[in-house]
């Protein structure tokens, strides 16, 4: 993803003394810098230990500089998005559990956030450190669902260039009352420097209208284009820590663009050199747009 | 010690008798009740009494209709009839059963179609004078409030619809609004009216209900013609509204739209302003604006969108619409802050305060008015 060119010297310095104190030392005075989370596996384990040498990575088929790696040393902030609507989550009291066993989980430097989305949207907890048992009232289910809408609110939002966002949908993934359609979803996601990993609920037939299918397929296709993806339920507690643990075993990469044009769409291609290049699965946003 | 148990009980008794409740009004009090004047707790107690008359029966064996109909059918002649002032009563009695269907707990719809059809045929015989007229414009924007497109247009003759009584039958065989048109021939919100049913004939997922953006409608690539030429009739038939200006302002912004879901950006912005310079009701400026700025963001335009979906959240501030069709424009264009500004102030403001979104009642045409015009109704029945 890349910061704005916007984003003011000062928000770039901050930046530059969290990389400096996960990383290695260093001073970024511009901001035309690019953060790109990539995730690598082999057997869906990630794979550890890679330096910027072992990354190929392309900008509008322009080969790049990988300049550094970072990994687990960067704080997250989790954005945790909850369909309240219909049947999605059975037990609210057992899923508030399965939430706050989660938030337990985050180290002192992370932060979660949880929003709710049913006919409405709804902040149940604002982005915070977790400091002890979380307070969620998840008093806001029934009616319809706001998926597209509440997933355009956890994703647009200003990035904090110290930072990393992964953002994780649970959900069926039928939308009925959003005011965004589903086509909308996977070009905002573009627009967003998050990470969107979806736990997908098993949905009931008899709620399918023929809106609601595209609006799965536009999740999926929103997640894969931030270098996120689609998982089916087996456990909350346990996708999500799954989820959580794979995303801070990734990798963001940071390059400079050279040879290509700032402006408009910048598609990007990041692959793994080496022995492992053939077992790895590689998966980062497709693309940013340039200022 | 025989003593102490029976002086309870005969404190109990005593103790329930003092503060039991008065009994809970009836079909006939409520009526009592509108009739004088007093319409907010009549209206209060249509609410109490839909729960109370719907559970005397069960589930299974209730009728559409049901107790509260049978018992306001067999009420009302007795109340207007043989009375000096039978004509008012006539359409007090017309307007009580338009409130009570408007009563959403009154369940299933069916219910309420009949109401309105029952309604319909003691108020046509009241005289053409503005208490009737008053009458019309309520009820047909209850049935539009309901999406009730067959009742108002008249439904397919072949199709099989469990009828409570032969108003019910009538209404459905020739639509409410023939009966309006008779009664008052030159009201043009009739062929306003009317033109709204056929555009919601040409429906992809279908009009009223909940609503989504303006893509929802939109005719995707591949549509056949027969479907398109039905969506370019009922384009024709709004624009020949824009001549009156009674319902030019509304009668352009569905032009505005329609041209909107046929692709042709450039007509529907003209028919959007021009629908603005017509009107100062705000949800009705609102709607435009929203549409304008998403023609605007279809060609690329997004400031343009986003000054537009800013003048939509000037005219109904809160609009959920216009607010998220904002905040991602904004998101678009970069300005992440601003963008999740507007998606806060909208999503931590109270729902239950927030004013109704006019775009998601778009299709519902007057229904969006109907509380005001129910009130209209009454006030021109003291």
């Amino acid at each position: 993803m890349k910061r704005p060119v916007t984003l003011v010297v000062a928000t770039a310095l901050m930046a530059s003394a969290a990389w400096t104190a996960a990383q290695t030392p260093m001073f970024r005075l511009r901001t035309d810098i690019v953060f790109v989370d990539v995730s690598v596996t082999v057997d869906r384990r990630p794979l550890e230990g890679l330096q910027a040498e072992d990354f190929s990575l392309t900008d509008n088929g322009v080969p790049q500089r990988v300049d550094d790696v970072a990994a687990e040393g960067m704080p997250i902030d989790v954005s945790l998005l909850v369909d309240l609507s219909g049947s999605v989550v059975d037990n609210i009291e057992a899923f508030r559990d399965d939430v706050r066993r989660f938030a337990a989980l985050l180290r002192p430097i992370d932060r979660i956030r949880v929003v709710s989305f049913a006919s409405d949207v709804h902040d149940e907890a604002p982005l915070a450190t977790v400091s002890g048992p979380m307070v969620l009232d998840f008093g806001h289910g029934g009616g319809g669902t706001s998926l597209n809408d509440g997933l355009a609110y956890a994703m647009l939002r200003p990035e904090d260039p110290a930072r990393r966002h992964l953002i994780i949908v649970f959900t069926d993934g039928f939308d009925t009352a959003s005011v965004l359609s589903n086509r909308r979803i996977p070009d905002l996601a573009q627009h967003s420097a998050a990470v969107i990993h979806a736990v997908l609920v098993p949905g009931h037939a008899s709620t399918l209208s023929p809106l609601e299918p595209g609006a799965r397929d536009a999740l999926i296709e929103a997640a894969a284009r931030t270098g996120g993806e689609a998982h089916t339920l087996s456990s909350a507690f346990g996708d999500f820590k799954r989820v959580f643990d794979n995303f801070r075993a990734s990798y963001v990469l940071r390059f400079k663009p050279t040879g290509v044009d700032p402006s408009g769409w910048h598609a990007l291609t990041v692959t793994v050199r080496g022995p492992r290049a053939g077992s790895a699965v590689v998966r980062a946003r497709r693309g940013y747009f340039g200022g | 010690m025989r003593t102490r148990p029976l002086a309870t009980c005969a404190l109990a008794a005593f103790v329930s008798l003092s503060v039991a409740a008065p009994p809970p009004p009836t079909v006939a009090d409520l009526l009592a009740q509108y009739e004088a004047g007093h319409y907010q707790p009549a209206l209060d107690g249509m609410r109490t009494l839909v729960g109370r008359y719907e559970s005397r029966t069960p589930q299974r064996q209730r009728v559409p209709g049901g107790p509260i109909f049978q018992d306001l059918s067999a009420i009302a002649p007795g109340f207007v009839l043989d009375h000096p002032d039978a004509a008012r009563r006539r359409l007090v009695v017309a307007a009580f059963a338009l409130d009570l269907a408007q009563t959403r707990e009154m369940d299933p719809i069916e219910s309420r179609h009949a109401l309105v059809a029952w309604a319909c045929g003691v108020a046509s015989q009241a005289p053409p004078d503005e208490p009737l007229h008053r009458w019309y414009l309520a009820s047909v924007a209850v049935l539009e409030s309901m999406g009730a497109w067959t009742r108002l247009g008249g439904g397919d003759p072949a199709a099989k619809v469990p009828f409570v009584t032969t108003d019910d039958e009538r209404e459905f065989r020739t639509g409410h609004l023939s009966h309006a048109r008779a009664a008052f021939p030159d009201e043009p919100r009739w062929r306003l009216a009317q033109a709204e049913v056929d555009e919601a004939a040409t429906a992809t997922v279908g009009y009223g209900g909940s609503w989504n953006g303006p893509d929802r409608e939109v005719l995707p690539s591949g549509t056949s013609p027969e479907r398109i030429a039905k969506v370019k009739a009922a384009l024709a038939a709004f624009e020949a509204l824009t001549a009156d200006p009674r319902v030019a302002a509304d009668a352009s912004l569905h032009v505005g739209y329609l041209h909107e879901r046929l692709g042709q950006w450039d007509q529907a912005i003209a028919a959007l302003e021009h629908a603005k310079s017509l009107t100062h009701d705000a949800p009705l400026r609102y709607d435009a604006d929203v549409l304008i700025g998403w023609a605007a963001a279809q060609r690329g335009a997004t400031d343009d969108a986003i000054a537009q979906y800013r003048a939509a959240a000037a005219e109904v501030p809160g609009g959920r619409t216009a607010s998220v069709l904002l905040g991602s424009a904004l998101g678009e264009a970069g300005q992440l802050a601003e963008a999740a500004t507007v998606f806060d102030t909208l999503w931590h403001s109270d729902a239950s305060r927030r004013p109704v979104d006019p775009w998601s009642r778009f299709a519902d045409g007057d229904g969006l008015r109907a509380a005001a015009l129910l009130a209209d109704l009454r006030q021109g029945l003291k």
